[in-house]
């Protein structure tokens, strides 16, 4: 029995109907300003692995010496896991970068959409990107290299 | 250790030691179950992601005038009562498709499981040849009776409880929605006539399409039936996993309609 793997813009501009983005589709995204994406540095100070979401919290060092903390949220581990994370990736004290979608209203929350470790290791997360369903089952379909998002402080 | 109970513990290890590992091989009644098995269609291997349009509801939609009115009055919230570790139930289980599902075959019951990895469910589809219970006691997946036509796996599903919400339909998203914007549900409680029917059909060898029909007479003038297609994927990236709702941070207030994020103290947990 083969399984084919379907690459190719062709077919996912036929596909495009059928993108709902189920790994989003729980929540709503309301919260999030999933038009914009913010790089923000830092040091792991929580990360917490467990369903329904994972939640990555970092310290980050303001430029006047404060400190902020952000909480970033994540997908299921279940999902995570399908896209190549590992519990034992981060850690407590860890430096990090991560690429989000904050919240609309201003709060240190985020989504992740992708996480930076100083290993060079890039951790893609699937929560609000509109994949197809067979992405969240077979990996993320690109990696990014470096962070996108405006940076942060 | 006194030397006869050494004796004797050694004896008693020599005679362990002699025992076959294995019980005698299956009866020739389990073996015919297992050989008849056999010649279902392949639901069991792997696992099935979905391909669903989670809240994807498209026309033509034939109301009564009760549902009309129903739409009407509909105001979306930001997000359902599927929120707080609620257990969704049927219909909504099987189109969130964020993680996939698995099917295991019981010859001697002739049921078979589906293991739902979104909030970790089992559903109990029975193949046995039963009729409906009169007086089905509610659960959450409904009582499921199948039967195969061909390549298709038909289930007749009733019973539900009170509590879970069905979508009825789509309203248009509000004026500036963040572009990009999912469709919005408009979700209804059920009535308790709700009947739900599946037809699991097989495209190829590691395709089936979903198509399911809902009756609902309080809002349906004609069942309403919509299609999902779910793939096969094998391997242990796609294993399937456990799933607890044990650190819950976000919280949907019915009152307000709003989700708040990163609110662990109020958020429900299992």
């Amino acid at each position: 029995m083969t399984i084919t793997r379907i690459r190719g813009t062709v077919l996912l501009a036929l596909c495009a109907a059928a993108v709902t983005g189920p790994a989003a589709a729980h929540h709503s995204f309301a919260m999030f300003d999933m038009g914009k994406t913010v790089a923000i540095s830092g040091t792991v100070k929580d990360w917490v692995w467990a369903n329904p979401h994972s939640w990555l919290y970092v310290t980050v060092q303001k430029p006047n010496g404060t400190t902020e903390d952000w909480g970033f949220e994540a997908s299921s581990p279940n999902m995570m896991i399908r896209w190549g994370w590992n519990a034992s990736d981060i850690n407590v004290g860890d430096k990090v970068t991560v690429d989000t979608h904050p919240a609309r209203d201003g709060k240190h929350v985020g989504s992740v959409y992708a996480v930076f470790l100083a290993n060079g290791k890039v951790l893609a997360d699937p929560m609000g990107r509109q994949v197809r369903g067979r992405e969240l089952a077979e990996g993320p379909p690109s990696l990014p290299t470096k962070p996108t998002g405006t940076p942060y402080p | 250790m006194p030397r006869a109970a050494l004796a004797v513990a050694i004896a008693v290890a020599a005679a362990v030691g002699a025992m076959p590992v294995h019980a005698a091989a299956a009866s020739p009644k389990d073996a015919a179950l297992w050989a008849e098995a056999a010649k279902l269609p392949n639901l069991w291997e792997g696992t099935w992601q979905g391909e669903t349009a989670l809240y994807g509801f498209p026309p033509p939609i034939q109301y009564t005038p009760f549902g009309e009115q129903y739409v009407k009055a509909y105001k979306p919230a930001d997000d359902t009562t599927l929120a707080n570790c609620k257990q969704w139930g049927m219909p909504m289980i099987m189109r969130n498709a964020a993680m996939p599902l698995k099917f295991f075959w019981s010859p001697h019951e002739k049921m078979i499981s589906i293991y739902i990895e979104t909030t970790a469910v089992t559903r109990f589809i029975h193949m046995d040849g039963r009729q409906h219970s009169e007086h089905p006691n509610p659960t959450y997946f409904g009582e499921s009776i199948g039967h195969w036509e061909g390549n298709t796996l038909v289930v007749d599903s009733i019973g539900f409880v009170k509590e879970t919400q069905f979508q009825i339909g789509q309203a248009t998203p509000p004026a500036g929605a963040a572009p990009g914007r999912f469709a919005t549900p408009i979700f209804a409680q059920h009535s308790p006539d709700l009947r739900i029917v599946e037809r699991f059909k097989m495209l190829d060898d590691n395709t089936f399409e979903l198509s399911t029909t809902l009756i609902d007479p309080k809002y349906f003038a004609q069942p309403y039936t919509y299609s999902d297609k779910f793939y096969r994927h094998v391997g242990r990236r796609s294993e399937s996993q456990e799933w607890v709702c044990s650190d819950n941070r976000d919280y949907y207030d019915p009152s307000t309609g709003k989700l708040e994020y990163d609110v662990k103290a109020k958020a429900v947990s299992q």
